[in-house]
């Protein structure tokens, strides 16, 4: 990457919302209409999307994940988690979106037929939805999702029907009574994948990666770092690394491979 | 008539008075995929140390009302890393280069003032003086005269680049604090650096910042960085380089109006990129529509009855 250079479709855009539908509860998928965006993200990748109208209260922007991508549009899926979240999740149809990206670095794409698991928690299967849309043979890969009731499960289109999709939930409200780390420690019992990709809260992330590392299996997690800037200029969503110090999650993660982060 | 925006700070000129924080633009290299960096007054860098420092563990960073908190502890790749890596590119921007220095001493700051007195490309330094002092067991320099007068002193004579002292509002009269500065010889002054706070999560009575306390900067905090300024600029002779919570022309013009000859962009970055952009435009704007031809005829223009 050239030094001071845009990375590709890189920019500050005004998008319109296009739709906004409930796919759980307190979760809703937003289409955005951003050509550029749709045209240039690369799964894993988020944006940073402004949430107050005068860009003073909330001052910070929010980071989210692209979700999917077609033509002229892309999805969002927003799980509401305090007021910024709350405020994107009722923008209506024909409202703007103000925001910044395509940002960070996504996933590495597996070879044409490479199996492949994929493992969400909750809100996290959104990233991991984009990168299967984005696959050569969706229906031969694993995607393991938890979360930790029925009413939680983000049902995205394009999810559900799929031949290798599994479920658990925390309270045995629907699939596996127990975690997505579960499912997938089954699954590298029986049948284990070349790559592993993950996105959901912390303690998943942890167990998933103990898990591969343990079987030399390549792991790929993005990580979920609080940010102020998103753009790399602030240094205030430091990721511990396993060799010491720490990186930006917004620039040299989200995305990392498992290996090379210091799990607690 | 085209208004004329470039600003004398001591012995430099700035082409407008417009600069970008230091903490908020990295080294510039991620700001320029955003914004020519040329657009700019000057770009001061992060906090550069003598030696590489780690910073401090996450959460480093807490949104609050109108402003945010943080805790990065000083992360960079020390001193020799800027000048071997940072500077050459930057050199190439067509902008002013000020480089905030840290030190734990008095004789860290005079160190690093020496070596950079010898890097090409640097326009100035700029002394942070908010960093804790190890000798004082951990107290920040910035927060007695005779702390802030050391360093400025000691940078001072190991220099002959201009010093600009940038001072902590952390203080029970900052009007002390840039008298002790220019005493000891500064050319310039900046403020203000961040407000020291703290919050809590009441569900779990953790600190939100794993330092437990951070530095408050944006929007919230611009009515005591405007009131600094103003009692600053009537007391002192140098030139007042302004800053906190500005991401708009009418922000910038509250801190000229209050005496500042330049402002410094932080937080402001954050929400967005190229607001600076947009504030040299509008400060055009504003000198257009006020027949003003120099931006220095409006430093410290405000109308009041004191
Ligand atoms: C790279 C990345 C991708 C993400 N993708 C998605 C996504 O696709 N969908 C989704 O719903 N959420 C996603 N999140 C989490 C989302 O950014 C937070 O839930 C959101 O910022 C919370 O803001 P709030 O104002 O609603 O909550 P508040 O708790 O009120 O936020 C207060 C502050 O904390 C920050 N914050 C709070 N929670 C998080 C968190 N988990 N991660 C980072 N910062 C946080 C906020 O940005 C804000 O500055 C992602 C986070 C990151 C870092
Ligand atoms: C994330 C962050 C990092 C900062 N790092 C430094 C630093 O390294 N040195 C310094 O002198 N000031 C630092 N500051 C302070 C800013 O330069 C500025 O003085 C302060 O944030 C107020 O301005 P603002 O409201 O425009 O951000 C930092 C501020 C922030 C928000
Ligand atoms: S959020 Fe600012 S550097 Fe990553």
């Amino acid at each position: 990457m050239s030094e001071g250079a845009p990375r590709p479709g890189q920019d500050h855009y005004v998008a319109q919302v296009r739709t906004n539908i409930g796919v759980a509860d307190g979760h809703r998928l937003l289409t955005l209409i951003c050509p550029e965006v749709a045209q240039t993200a690369v799964p894993g990748q988020f944006l940073q999307i402004r949430v107050s109208v005068s860009g003073q209260d909330p001052l910070l922007r929010r980071p989210i994940c692209v979700a999917a991508a077609r033509e002229d549009e892309v999805d969002i899926v927003v799980r509401v988690a305090g007021r910024g979240t709350d405020l994107l999740a009722r923008e209506t149809p024909g409202a703007f979106v103000d925001l910044l990206g395509p940002l960070g670095r996504g996933f590495t794409r597996p070879g044409r037929h490479e199996p492949v698991a994929l493992v969400g928690g909750g809100v996290g299967v959104a990233p991991l939805h984009f990168l299967l849309t984005s696959l050569a043979d969706p229906s031969r890969v694993r995607v393991l999702l938890g979360a930790r009731t029925r009413a939680l499960l983000p049902r995205q289109p394009g999810l559900s029907g799929l031949e290798g999709l599994r479920i658990a939930t925390d309270d045995g409200s629907e699939g596996h009574h127990g975690t997505a780390a579960d499912l997938l420690a089954g699954v590298l019992e029986t049948d284990p994948p070349h790559r592993v990709y993950a996105c959901g809260p912390q303690p998943m992330l942890a167990a998933v990666a103990r898990l591969c590392i343990q079987r030399r299996i390549v792991c790929e997690v993005s990580l979920e770092e609080r940010m102020a800037c998103g753009i790399g200029v602030c240094m205030g969503c430091a990721v511990p690394m396993a060799g010491g110090g720490y990186t930006r999650a917004c620039r040299e993660g989200p995305v990392y491979d498992a290996r090379a982060v210091k799990w607690e | 008539m085209t208004p004329d925006l470039s600003v004398r700070l001591g012995p430099l000129t700035l082409r407008n008075p417009v600069m970008v924080a230091s903490g908020c633009c990295g080294f510039g290299q991620e700001l320029a995929e955003w914004m020519p960096l040329s657009a700019l007054g000057a770009i001061v860098v992060k906090g550069t140390t003598l030696r590489p420092r780690r910073g401090n563990p996450p959460p480093r960073v807490w949104e609050t009302p109108a402003g945010m908190l943080n805790a990065i502890g000083l992360q960079n790749d020390g001193v020799q890393d800027l000048i071997e890596h940072k500077l050459p590119w930057l050199r190439e921007q067509d902008v002013p280069i000020i480089v905030n220095i840290a030190g734990e001493t008095v004789g860290e700051f005079a160190e690093l003032a020496r070596v950079l007195d010898r890097a090409p490309g640097v326009a100035a330094l700029e002394l942070n003086v908010s960093c804790p002092n190890v000798r004082a067991g951990g107290m920040q320099f910035g927060v007695c005269t005779t702390g802030v007068a050391e360093v400025t002193s000691a940078a001072r004579e190991a220099t002959r680049l201009p010093i600009i002292t940038k001072l902590s509002p952390n203080v029970t009269d900052i009007v002390e604090m840039a008298r002790a500065a220019v005493d000891a010889g500064a050319d310039a002054l900046s403020l203000i650096n961040t407000l020291l706070g703290m919050a809590i999560d009441p569900e779990t009575r953790r600190p939100r910042l794993a330092n437990i306390t951070g530095g408050l900067s944006g929007p919230a905090v611009r009515p005591v960085a405007v009131r600094m300024v103003w009692q600053v600029a009537r007391a002192v002779r140098v030139p007042i380089i302004g800053l906190g919570g500005i991401s708009r022309a009418e922000h910038a013009l509250e801190f000229i109006i209050a005496g500042a000859s330049a402002v410094c962009i932080g937080t402001g970055l954050f929400a967005d990129p190229r607001c600076p952009i947009a504030v040299v435009d509008g400060l055009r704007d504003y000198m257009e529509r006020h027949g003003i031809e120099r931006l220095g005829d409006l430093r410290g223009a405000l109308e009041a009855a004191v």
